[in-house]
């Protein structure tokens, strides 16, 4: 038997430190378990109001990333036809938009909030306002922007191989924002 | 019955007994492990400054996530996280034997992550969340330096024993994100509709992201061209990612499927335009330079030690093993007196 197990510890004198061995194992073991309730929980919005808006507590996560793959995708498309006074004929994407610093930083997490706000829009969610009053104050900032969110429709590998030409697209809704001064 | 589950989740019976030597090698590499990823954090957390600092400037609707509750405005906020996030990163290198400075640099990573998705109106950013959580479990890491810690063999199995659990985790969100993938492709299995399994699903999600982005990614337009060439591609994707928490108890795999799993990412990057490389770093530190992989592990072993395949590969093995001890388990390594 090796003279290092713990059971011979009393050859060499040592401190202990920090949680006991059955103790870790148990904290790993049922964090990990709590990990995957609470995340689940929280997709499923069972965690109620305490849930974010994109179905997270965070910082748990599904971690559901590209798991639904469809040849019907739904986008929501934010175009702008005037900033300050400045007009667009025609109207033009948001994601086109250099002039607007707010548009460069987070692209992606622009793109995720424009798609929860189209559904909140779609759906006549009850705070779906407020929403886009968040909305247009993160990414329009300190300019007036008239704008036009839509909902388009499309096969991705069609799409991305003949363009958007054969896009079902649906207006949303056309709205304003002024910054306050 | 834990034992029984855990030698079932491990495959072959371990051919290695407990060895001291083994033993306080994975000590060590562990103990500069997570040097390494304190290090790193540093490195992070000065990079994180300009993106505080980036945020502060832009402004915008702020709807504070709750561990940054306390926030009222946006500069106040942001000024106080930049300031701990590097002060408590730089006092976790100069004091790397203390736990106080890992909680604290934990806290701070974590109200810089809850900092940047609290502008997202809805969207949070994943970017962080494998250092952070890797952080979390190095606060339950033992105090002590090297010296203190490696001279007895329960605080190194303590100390490896957290280091294991961190793995746990992070192959924990791979296998959680493999399920995810998994069932929605049997959902469309059964409804007959486009799913994981399709041997287009891979080309319609690089061209939905190129859409996306509006613009083509490096590999992306020539994955659409050839659709059906992403279907093995993604077939191994979902299973590596299903699998990673098997691998857990198999260290043999450890440095395999680290090599696969940061593949993947490149693989995200090249296809998607999605990089993750704090995600490649910590599969680095974690699995593919992880102190539990076997002195000996040939191909043989790491062929029969693949969750779902190896048994094609059982009776060969077995011989192997018997003749030369190679083999191993992380309850090995981890549990001083653990052997076969």
């Amino acid at each position: 038997m090796p003279k290092d197990r713990p059971g011979n510890q009393a050859q060499r004198p040592t401190r202990r430190f920090g949680f006991a061995v059955r103790h870790l194992a148990v904290i790993g073991v049922a964090g990990m378990v709590f990990y995957v309730v609470l995340s689940t929980s929280a997709a499923f919005n069972i965690t109620g109001p305490s849930t974010h808006p994109s179905k997270e507590l965070f910082p748990f996560f599904t971690w559901s990333l590209f798991s639904r793959t469809t040849d019907r995708r739904t986008e929501y498309h934010l175009t702008i036809h005037a900033i300050d006074e400045r007009s667009f004929d025609p109207p033009v994407d948001m994601r086109k938009i250099d002039v607007i610093p707010q548009f460069g930083d987070s692209r992606s997490l622009g793109y995720k909030a424009l798609q929860n706000l189209g559904d909140a829009l779609d759906d006549g969610h009850a705070d779906s306002e407020v929403m886009r009053e968040r909305f247009a104050a993160r990414f329009f900032g300190r300019h007036d922007v008239d704008y036009q969110i839509s909902r388009h429709r499309y096969n991705p590998l069609k799409r991305w191989r003949e363009g958007p030409a054969s896009d079902d697209v649906t207006a949303i809704g056309r709205f304003h924002y002024e910054h306050d001064s | 019955m834990i034992r029984r589950l855990r030698k079932a989740l491990a495959g072959h019976p371990s051919a290695s007994p407990y060895s001291v030597e083994h033993h306080r090698r994975a000590f060590n590499n562990a103990f500069w492990l997570v040097r390494i990823y304190y290090a790193a954090t540093l490195l992070f957390a000065y990079q994180e400054m300009g993106t505080i600092w980036k945020l502060m400037q832009t402004g915008g609707s702020f709807t504070p996530l709750w561990p940054i509750a306390w926030a009222n405005d946006i500069e106040t906020t942001g000024l106080v996280i930049l300031y701990a996030l590097i002060g408590t990163a730089l006092l976790t290198v100069a004091l790397p034997d203390r736990r106080w400075p890992r909680v604290l640099v934990f806290i701070s990573f974590l109200s810089a992550a809850a900092f940047r998705s609290s502008f997202g109106l809805g969207s949070i950013n994943h970017g962080n969340h494998y250092w952070l959580w890797t952080g979390f479990c190095f606060c339950f890491l033992p105090p002590g330096d090297r010296r203190e810690l490696g001279g007895s063999p329960s605080n190194r199995y303590r100390f490896l024993l957290v280091f294991s659990f961190a793995q746990g985790l992070i192959l924990l969100f791979y296998t959680m994100s493999g399920f995810w993938k998994a069932a929605a492709g049997v959902e469309a299995l059964v409804l007959g509709r486009i799913g994981t399994f399709h041997p287009e699903a891979l080309a319609t999600i690089v061209a939905a992201k190129m859409i996306q982005l509006d613009k083509p990614t490096l590999l992306g337009p020539w994955l659409t061209q050839y659709p059906w060439v992403g279907w093995p591609v993604y077939m191994f994707v979902v299973y590596i990612e299903l699998v990673a928490l098997w691998i857990w108890f198999r260290p043999s795999l450890h440095r395999l499927f680290g090599v696969a799993l940061a593949c993947f990412h490149i693989g995200t990057f090249l296809l998607l335009g999605i990089s993750f490389p704090k995600h490649v770093l910590i599969l680095t530190i974690l699995m593919i330079w992880s102190p539990f992989i076997p002195d000996r592990s040939s191909v043989r072993d790491m062929l029969f030690s693949l969750p779902g395949f190896g048994v094609f590969f059982r009776r060969p093995i077995r011989q192997q093993v018997s003749l030369d001890g190679a083999g191993g388990s992380v309850a090995d390594v981890t549990r001083p007196g653990g052997t076969a």
